[in-house]
């Protein structure tokens, strides 16, 4: 009788056992101390986030200096095609077997190439792992880069330059950025041009491969269903192949032209989008977070901001209007977006100078970074969301340098922001004369500067 | 967690199992427990054993998990000859148990009650971040709005972030500002909803506020006017300044003769232009009250929690002694029986557009079937690269170089099954809907293979886990599924109706896609002479038609 007692209560615990070992990860994400960073027998480095309550992985890495800033001039928009042809086929697989093996197996793999930084995303269920980190390698370190495909993928950059040309914003936003930088690289579209796009050749998509993939330019963040060892097998399984060469030079020629100007092209369209902003402030500036804060107040914050109450809610002159402090690498910016009807273009305008010259002058009063400082602390949780994003967010952290606690510091980097210094960034970072904007709609009496 | 699957998997399958087998297992539970530190034993055991058992696994779809615990039982059975019968017998039986508990139905810790007024909420936990997500969805979509007043819901929602008389001005935004929060709220033909995400503390408040301003709603004339001028100017920015979406607007008034899907949900412009302060409060008084609203809390709060807050605060709200009364129900589209189509030239348009809509039954006319086939034939069609349109308009006839197409099952009246596609320079629109015809009557003659039905299922429950994984796309899964007239139960079930799902269901649902109740739009750039491009396509037209009759011929 007790023998039995005995042995249900070794059952018992054994449950208990495996009770706590499956369900015992019902952690939360935000005690940092959950980040680990991982270092694989060859040496590639990931943070991870492990959660294992649901069976997927995310995967998200980026190498530092291979964006399309450092596309040769004459070949500019070859990283973008360089992101799309990685997919078109690998190892012993044509573009054909090796999409039909990511549909099958449901996995999300893709590549892309910003400005400063080329991305790759995989996305895969737990079970379907070790098919999708082969693919992750076969695409990384042995890309076909078929003849056939490439005329593909030119065809449908080109088609994609096409519509940037035909949508109201993205023509604002090329038009900002040509104008704002000239012939240096950030002025280039990083799209190409329809010139560079059908100059590209495959021996060109092989060097950009060679110059942008450096295992030390690599910052990688995983999160999901994986434990440290077997994400170490994968790593070195995917990554340590690349070159482990430096990167050669990464300065870039970059000169933001000083405002203020206006940049008009015309469109017959009802609404102008227009697109304003001036130089920015970096992460790395000690008044960084004092200028988080206060672009928060101008126009970060949606339904709060200043700009929002101004010309949404008392005037109804717009439908959205919002700002940010854009982290590029050579030349970080502050930059803002909105869009009214071509009749109220003016007032839009002068109520938008007007509201920044009066932050600049004055600065936000202190309630109002009170009240900004209370949401950026809680809205970092709050926008957790989802193990893609939060992967992301992890190489972001490398790329600027936050260091793996940041998700603790974070609240005490808004905290030690007193409302002098906010006051005091407002006339640094605002420069309402400085503005410059660019228009892309009918508003009457501009003239349109940029041939059609 | 979510995949509370698991739970249920080793609360009831092997375990009890275990549990029935006590004397006999008993024994090496003993050593399994004398080893439980070691977890490097495991590890190894693991290793050695997960190649022989993966086609196992692959069969049975297992998760990772539960094959941990098939390495525990492996131990166990390894210590003596005679467990191994139960091991094996474990298997079976856990693994039919892991079949039915994964692919049964998913979020399964979602609970559903209603409150006597008459107000439904759902509770979704969610214990991965210490945040909720609260949402009140009302049955009040464009198609609820009275002849004449299109847009009137929308502005409406709008209008319900003014506040209320105890709450007055931006109070609301104000406390979902200081607490880091985010808020909107979005309208729909069937419903109109308003969500809020914010740290898990300040649920009470929140509800407080939600439930004060379903029936306090407080405004003013002038704020009316200014709010109009807002949504105009979302009408610019969303449809006026799109080719696209004006094309979408022109093709949904088409379809519809009769019933409201035609209007567009954010209205026409003069119509926005003639809403008033009385428009706003009729509807807001008809429509907003706790029998029409469905709540869904998201996140981190058990039910036992929300059941209270929700008491406590909506609870409060008067039960009205009327139903709620709808125009709809009146407007019944006749027969559709023509083919139609839609052309918009637009100097703004970079490449051709074509676009064909049909009307199709939603999951809540026809039935979970039919709802689920139309969705896996979407699927089958669209996938990239070797989906059926995809290969035949991408790859083959090089005529298109992009396809996209999508089923929106969840609506209360009808469903609406939707093929765009991108056209390559030089193509003509009368080769892409010859080759959709194709297509389907290849489908409709021969059916759909396994392995596209095998590709399919594989989607639709990654599709399961991906979502469990984004608060904000489960609960728009759930709740439209509720609104638009479905049950809780039946949304859970959804994986296991796309795993009983048959070839020949998919077959069956071709039928639907009938060009008499479709509707067709080009949009095409007034730049192009589309007269040299007719003579171009004739040509290429007759290569592809010889071209196909040799090869069917062979």
């Amino acid at each position: 009788m007790s023998l039995i007692n005995f042995f249900m209560q070794i059952c018992r615990s054994l449950a208990c056992f495996v009770f706590f070992f499956f369900f015992s990860f019902g952690f939360s994400f935000v005690q940092g101390a959950d980040i680990q960073r991982v270092v694989s027998p060859k040496g590639v480095e990931a943070w991870l986030l492990e959660e294992p309550s649901i069976p997927l992985i995310s995967v998200f890495f980026a190498f530092d200096t291979g964006g399309s800033v450092s596309d040769p001039a004459e070949r500019s928009g070859v990283a973008k095609m360089l992101a799309s042809m990685l997919v078109e086929g690998a190892g012993d697989m044509d573009g054909l077997a090796f999409g039909t093996e990511l549909e099958n197996f449901a996995i999300d793999l893709s590549f892309n190439a910003g400005l400063d930084q080329f991305y790759g995303h995989m996305k895969t269920l737990t079970r379907n792992a070790d098919k999708a980190f082969r693919l992750l390698a076969l695409a990384l370190n042995d890309p076909r880069f078929e003849t056939k495909s490439l005329e593909d993928v030119r065809f449908s950059l080109l088609s994609d330059l096409k519509l940037s040309e035909s949508v109201p914003f993205s023509r604002s936003l090329r038009l900002w950025f040509k104008n704002a930088f000239g012939d240096s690289p950030y002025g280039r579209w990083s799209g190409g041009t329809a010139d560079t796009l059908s100059a590209i050749s495959i021996a060109d998509l092989r060097a950009a491969r060679k110059r942008i993939f450096r295992r030390s330019q690599l910052k990688l963040g995983v999160v999901g269903d994986i434990a440290p060892e077997r994400l170490k097998s994968y790593l070195d399984q995917v990554f340590s192949g690349l070159s482990s060469q430096e990167p050669d030079s990464n300065l870039f020629p970059i000169e933001l032209k000083s405002g203020p100007w206006r940049a008009f092209s015309k469109m017959e369209i009802p609404q102008a989008v227009v697109i304003f902003g001036h130089a920015g402030i970096s992460e790395k500036d000690p008044d960084y977070y004092a200028a988080h804060i206060l672009n928060t107040i101008v126009g970060g914050n949606p339904f709060m901001s200043r700009l929002h109450k101004e010309i949404r809610e008392k005037r109804g002159l717009t439908y959205s209007i919002e700002t940010s402090m854009e982290q590029l690498k050579y030349s970080p910016l502050f930059f803002g977006v909105f869009s009214t009807m071509n009749e109220r273009f003016d007032d839009a305008i002068s109520l938008l100078r007007t509201e920044l010259k009066d932050i600049a002058r004055n600065g936000p009063t202190r309630e109002e970074v009170r009240l900004a400082k209370n949401y950026l602390k809680g809205s970092y949780v709050v926008k957790l969301v989802g193990s893609d994003f939060l992967a992301e967010h992890l190489v972001d952290m490398q790329l600027y340098g936050r260091g793996i606690n940041y998700m603790d510091n974070y609240v005490n980097f808004i905290d030690e922001v007193t409302h002098e210094q906010v006051v005091k960034v407002s006339a640094r970072l605002l420069q309402p004369d400085q503005l410059m904007i660019s228009i892309v709609g009918n508003p009457s009496g501009l003239q349109d500067d940029t041939p059609d | 967690m979510y995949v509370r699957v698991d739970r249920r998997f080793y609360a009831h399958g092997p375990l009890r199992f275990v549990w029935q087998e006590r004397k006999k297992v008993g024994f090496c539970a003993l050593v399994c427990f004398y080893f439980r530190f070691q977890n490097v034993c495991f590890d190894f055991i693991a290793f050695s054993l997960q190649e022989t058992f993966e086609f196992f696994i692959s069969l049975f779809r297992f998760s990772v998990r539960s094959l941990r615990l098939l390495y525990i039982f492996l131990f166990f059975a390894s210590l003596h000859p005679r467990l191994l019968v139960f091991f094996f017998f474990t298997i079976f039986f856990s693994c039919f148990y892991g079949l039915a508990a994964a692919e049964d139905r998913f979020a399964p810790d979602t609970r559903l009650f209603t409150l006597k007024n008459g107000m439904s909420v759902v509770v979704i936990p969610d214990h991965r971040v210490p945040v909720v997500t609260h949402m009140i969805w009302y049955k009040l979509g464009s198609t609820d709005e009275p002849m004449g007043k299109s847009g009137i819901a929308h502005f409406l929602e709008h209008l319900l972030f003014k506040g209320t008389d105890s709450n007055p001005g931006d109070v609301f935004s104000q406390f979902i500002s200081k607490h880091g929060g985010y808020h909107n709220a979005f309208t729909s033909f069937d419903f109109t909803a308003y969500y809020q995400r914010v740290p898990k503390k300040h649920l009470p408040r929140l509800m407080e506020l939600e439930a004060d301003r379903m029936v306090n709603l407080s405004l003013s004339k002038e704020q009316v006017a200014v709010e109009r001028n807002v949504v105009l100017e979302e009408r610019r920015q969303m449809i006026e300044n799109n080719p696209h979406a004006r094309l979408q607007e022109e093709m949904n008034a088409v379809l519809y003769r009769v019933h409201p899907y035609g209007r567009p949900v954010i209205g026409w412009k003069h119509e926005i232009n003639a809403l008033n302060y009385e428009d706003a409060f009729n509807i807001y008084k008809r429509f907003y009250r706790p029998d029409n609203a469905v709540l869904l809390v998201m996140g981190d709060v058990e039910f036992d929690e929300v059941y209270e807050l929700a008491q406590l605060h909506y609870g409060k709200l008067a039960r009205r002694d009327t139903n709620v009364p709808r125009v709809r129900r009146f407007l019944v589209e006749p027969p559709q029986r023509s083919l139609r189509k839609v052309k918009i030239l637009d100097k703004n348009v970079s490449q051709p557009i074509f676009r064909r809509q049909y009307d199709v039954p939603s999951y809540v006319t026809k039935g979970w079937k039919t709802g689920v086939s139309l969705d896996v034939l979407a699927n089958i069609l669209m996938a990239r690269p070797m989906g059926r349109l995809h290969k035949g308009l991408v790859l083959d006839r090089k005529i298109a170089s992009k396809v996209h197409v999508s089923y929106h099952g969840t609506r209360i009246e009808s469903g609406v099954f939707v093929i765009e596609v991108l056209l390559n320079e030089g193509a003509i629109f009368s080769d892409i809907e010859e080759e959709i015809e194709h297509q389907f009557a290849r489908l409709a003659k021969e059916g759909v293979t396994e392995n596209e039905m095998r590709f399919a299922r594989n989607q639709a429950l990654a599709m399961v886990v991906y979502l469990q994984d984004d608060p904000s796309a489960l609960a728009n899964f759930f709740a439209e599924a509720l609104m638009t007239g479905l049950t809780l139960q039946g949304v859970q079930a959804w994986p296991r109706h796309i795993v009983e799902l048959k070839a020949s269901d998919v077959r069956d649902a071709v039928s639907f896609l009938r060009p008499e109740s479709s509707v067709t739009g080009f949009l095409l750039s007034s730049k192009i002479d589309s007269e040299m491009l007719k003579i171009k396509k004739n040509r290429s037209a007759e290569d592809w038609r010889d071209d196909r009759q040799k090869k069917d011929g062979q």
